[in-house]
């Protein structure tokens, strides 16, 4: 007579299953970002004093100034003059002591500006691109009297130039 | 008469192969891991902006704690390299150094360059279980931007058991 022995049954069952968790990895991952901003601007440098010929109306050179810009693309650069656009000689024996002044027209980079501002805030502004990043670039500055001077004097005027993106 | 025997028999044996219930011992083995687990539990914050200007940038803290003893094993994901990059102008890539001042296997606590593409595993300190292993990460520009933009990278650490 054959009998079931319940003992190993029950074994079999259980060692069939499986208790043990299978081996797991847990890591852990972080990320920062890094940022760093630079503003764009650019510089520029005017020629240094400057002669002209008072006595002729035509166009005569004044100078190159030189710019640059840390980008890419176009910058404005603003003129006016501590005389309105006029060359004066002030007053002196020479001209009976009766101040004496000459206006001109302004041109840069080949664009007649016509005759500065006195203030820097009505300033004449003019667009030159910006061909590379931090790479000196000049254009020409002319000016024309629009008559001669024909009495006796130092004539002068200063012009200013500023730069921005 | 046949049939009856051989249905009393049949039963009889039926009977007999029924199991019958006895004693028993049996037992349950019970077994468990707990797994090795390594996770970053200071970090910088998740941006950061810089000065454009030759100095030590203190990002902040950056630790991470295993709750095994040995050395877990770090990876710093760098695509770029340790660059800053912008897209603006061109695209123009700036180099910056990196530093984490937990003394690590090729990490040695100065201030290093990675090229572009770089994975770099290292082999983290041997430390004791549930400690916190924490350093000062910091980047430094060698030399200023000179190329207006926004720059960025983004630094990526992995620490695993």
């Amino acid at each position: 007579m054959n009998s079931t022995r319940l003992v190993s049954t029950a074994a079999a069952l259980f060692a069939g299953a499986s208790l043990l968790p299978s081996a797991a990895v847990a890591s852990g991952t972080k990320q920062t970002m890094i940022t760093g901003k630079l503003e764009q601007m650019c510089s520029v440098t005017a020629p240094g004093d400057q002669t002209f010929d008072p006595t002729k109306t035509t166009t005569q050179s004044v100078g190159s100034p030189s710019y640059q810009c840390n980008f890419t693309g176009s910058a404005k650069l603003s003129f006016w003059s501590q005389n309105s656009g006029q060359v004066i000689a002030p007053a002196s024996t020479s001209n009976g002591n009766v101040p004496q002044s000459k206006a001109y027209t302004f041109s840069f980079a080949g664009s007649n500006i016509g005759q500065l501002p006195a203030a820097a805030n009505a300033s004449a502004v003019v667009n030159r691109a910006v061909t590379a990043p931090n790479t000196p670039q000049s254009d020409p500055a002319t000016i024309q009297l629009t008559t001669a001077a024909t009495i006796a004097g130092t004539y002068t005027d200063t012009i200013y130039v500023s730069i921005a993106p | 008469m046949r049939t009856t025997r051989q249905a009393v028999l049949a039963l009889s044996a039926a009977l007999l192969s029924q199991p019958a219930f006895a004693q028993s011992d049996a037992s349950l083995g019970l077994e468990s891991e707990v797994e090795p687990v390594c996770e970053f539990t200071t970090t910088p914050k998740a941006n950061i902006a810089i000065p454009n200007a030759v100095q030590t940038n203190v990002l902040g803290y950056l630790g991470y704690t295993c709750n095994f003893d040995g050395s877990p094993s770090l990876t710093l994901t760098l695509p770029r390299g340790t660059v800053l990059h912008t897209n603006d102008n061109g695209g123009v890539d700036q180099p910056y150094l990196l530093r984490w001042t937990v003394a690590q296997n090729g990490l040695p606590g100065a201030f290093v360059s990675y090229p572009a593409g770089t994975s770099v595993t290292l082999t983290g300190d041997d430390y004791f279980a549930n400690f916190e292993n924490k350093g000062v990460l910091a980047l430094k520009l060698p030399t200023l931007l000179k190329v207006a933009g926004t720059y960025s990278t983004t630094i990526t650490w992995t620490v695993t058991p």
